[in-house]
């Protein structure tokens, strides 16, 4: 049995996981996430943060699979993409572990490890994958040994896009309450359309900017918060399901798969749904627990790469800010 | 309109064979799409279908060779247009079509690029040889108003790119009428502006442009 461990620090969240390659596959998924009081990540408390738990979060990890680092066959490590201060501490330590240990280090990317875990928990095989996060926004298929971008943001991205509008608005942080996002929320009590906010899908691409801009300047101009909620999740979440609809229609796939932390929005999950069944695709969400950044994903991620054969020399693991998920070879995955 | 035959089902709209007034005519319908709220799907059903029949009446007044509109109607999001019966470009190429027909693809594109759109797909299955051995180039859907070169150069590039998806020999050569053809259009200094951008879209290794090519994911499945 093959037992890796992975380590997640690309943004706000320190995650330790531990994978093996036989049911339950997942055997400890702990982490701490930073949620700053006002405003935004900033990427030097962020990473204190991180540094901070990470002996906690790795001996949670270890506890909770009853086992020790000196059982771990690997260490995989997220080395992008994300901030560079979170990505140092990470890298740093699974550095650390693997030269003290003498075990492989494994690189993985944070991205691909988001639709890895999202396969597995939900045994999806060869879907359009929707990838929603706070700094992340993309339509992806695997294709001759890649993931493919098909269509991404070309500017902010979704979760990006409601947690500014949700701060400037007064409505957090936090941005998700019980497992809902506040703008999410806040529309419930919205009832009216608001006319004229741009809906920006270039193609297979997507631009959120100006729909935050616009949101801002309703806001300043008076306009019920509620109502701006309302309108902007339903431009937001219906654009997604455009492109996602590109992609099904282009690549003629049957299933669906949403992933990244936005991917619990039940109301983008009723947008999904309909295209799902116009298209005659099945639709998977990833369960909440894989959903945000997570250790897990990255352990079964490298678990998947070292079966077939990747490794990285610790002098030679520089972290990779800007790393895209469609540079990453999937020998496991042809 | 009583006898439309649907001929193909895109993800954003459906097309229709019929006839117009008793010429042949293409129906192009965007559907409503039920995940949007009925007044933003409203609106944006009729601003694309607006927004592509003004393009292709501003390319055709320019002399792109594209079909002619004969009907527009925004508040159902129906485009009539003319059909243009003949092969695909990229069949003909197959069974052996001459390297003008090339050189005629990259003018066509050059003439679309002058007049200031971007196609946004003009791979050569969207191109269309007629019974007369006449390009012509169809679908507009992607089009848009542009300025900025590098949305010129992601044309080139999925022209380009569709070619070389080719089982053929004599792509460079291809490649090479596309560009003399396009060049002759917008001129040497802005050819050679745009050629050198198409080279900076692949030395960039982002697949911005290579996955709008449905190339990518199509032709080696079906082949």
């Amino acid at each position: 049995m093959l037992k890796i461990l992975g380590i997640e620090s690309t943004a706000h969240t320190i995650g330790v996981g531990i994978a093996i390659d036989e049911k339950p596959y997942i055997i400890a998924n702990e982490r701490a996430s930073y949620i700053p009081e006002k405003g935004g990540i900033h990427p030097r408390e962020s990473s204190r943060f991180l540094a901070e738990k990470a002996p906690e979060v790795l001996a949670r990890a270890l506890r909770a699979a009853s086992t020790s680092i000196d059982d771990m066959d690997g260490i995989a490590i997220a080395l992008g993409p994300g901030l560079g201060p979170s990505l140092r501490v990470g890298a740093t330590i699974a550095r650390a572990l693997a030269l003290r240990y003498k075990k492989p280090l494994i690189p993985v990317n944070h991205g691909v490890a988001h639709i890895e875990i999202g396969l597995i928990t939900t045994g999806a095989r060869d879907p359009v994958v929707v990838y929603l996060s706070g700094g992340n926004t993309a339509v992806i298929a695997h294709h001759s040994g890649r993931y493919r971008v098909f269509g991404e943001t070309l500017d902010i991205a979704l979760g990006n896009l409601l947690d500014t509008f949700a701060r400037e608005a007064g409505l957090g942080p936090p941005y998700v309450v019980n497992g809902l996002h506040v703008v999410d929320r806040c529309a419930e009590e919205g009832s009216k359309f608001i006319e004229d906010m741009p809906y920006v899908v270039k193609g297979q691409d997507l631009s959120f900017a100006g729909l935050l801009t616009a949101s801002l300047r309703a806001l300043k101009r008076g306009a019920k918060l509620e109502d701006i909620c309302l309108t902007l999740r339903e431009i937001a979440y219906s654009m997604v399901v455009e492109v996602t609809e590109r992609c099904v229609s282009h690549t003629r796939k049957r299933e669906i798969l949403v992933v990244g932390g936005v991917a619990a929005s039940p109301y983008l999950r009723d947008k999904m749904e309909w295209a799902a069944k116009h298209h005659r695709a099945d639709l998977y969400i990833v369960p909440p627990e894989y959903a945000g950044d997570n250790g897990a994903m990255i352990a079964w991620t490298g678990l998947l790469a070292y079966k077939h054969g990747v490794s990285i020399p610790v002098g030679e693991s520089y972290i990779k800010p800007r790393w895209r998920v469609d540079e990453v070879d999937t020998p496991w995955r042809i | 309109m009583e006898d439309l035959v649907e001929i193909h089902r895109g993800a954003e709209a459906i097309i229709y064979m019929g006839s117009y007034l008793g010429i042949r005519a293409i129906y192009k319908y965007r559907p409503s799409k039920q995940y949007r709220p009925e007044i933003l799907d409203k609106r944006i059903r009729r601003l694309r279908t607006i927004n592509e029949a003004r393009i292709m009446t501003r390319l055709r007044l320019l002399g792109a060779p594209i079909p002619a509109i004969l009907d527009v109607d925004p508040d159902s999001a129906l485009i009539v247009m003319e059909y243009i019966p003949g092969k695909l470009l990229r069949d003909t190429l197959i069974s052996g079509g001459s390297l003008d027909l090339c050189r005629r693809a990259g003018e066509i594109l050059g003439i679309i690029h002058s007049g200031g759109v971007y196609h946004g797909d003009p791979t050569i299955s969207n191109y269309i040889v007629d019974d007369n051995g006449d390009l012509w180039i169809i679908d507009f859907g992607l089009a848009d108003y542009t300025n900025d070169p590098e949305d010129l150069a992601v044309d080139l590039h999925l022209l380009y790119r569709s070619i070389e998806t080719l089982p053929l020999k004599s792509i460079d050569k291809m490649e090479e009428e596309v560009y003399k053809g396009y060049e002759s259009i917008v001129g040497s200094e802005r050819g050679r502006e745009i050629l050198e951008r198409v080279r900076s879209i692949r030395l960039r290794g982002r697949y911005v442009a290579e996955r709008r090519a449905k190339a990518v994911w199509l032709t080696d499945q079906e082949g």
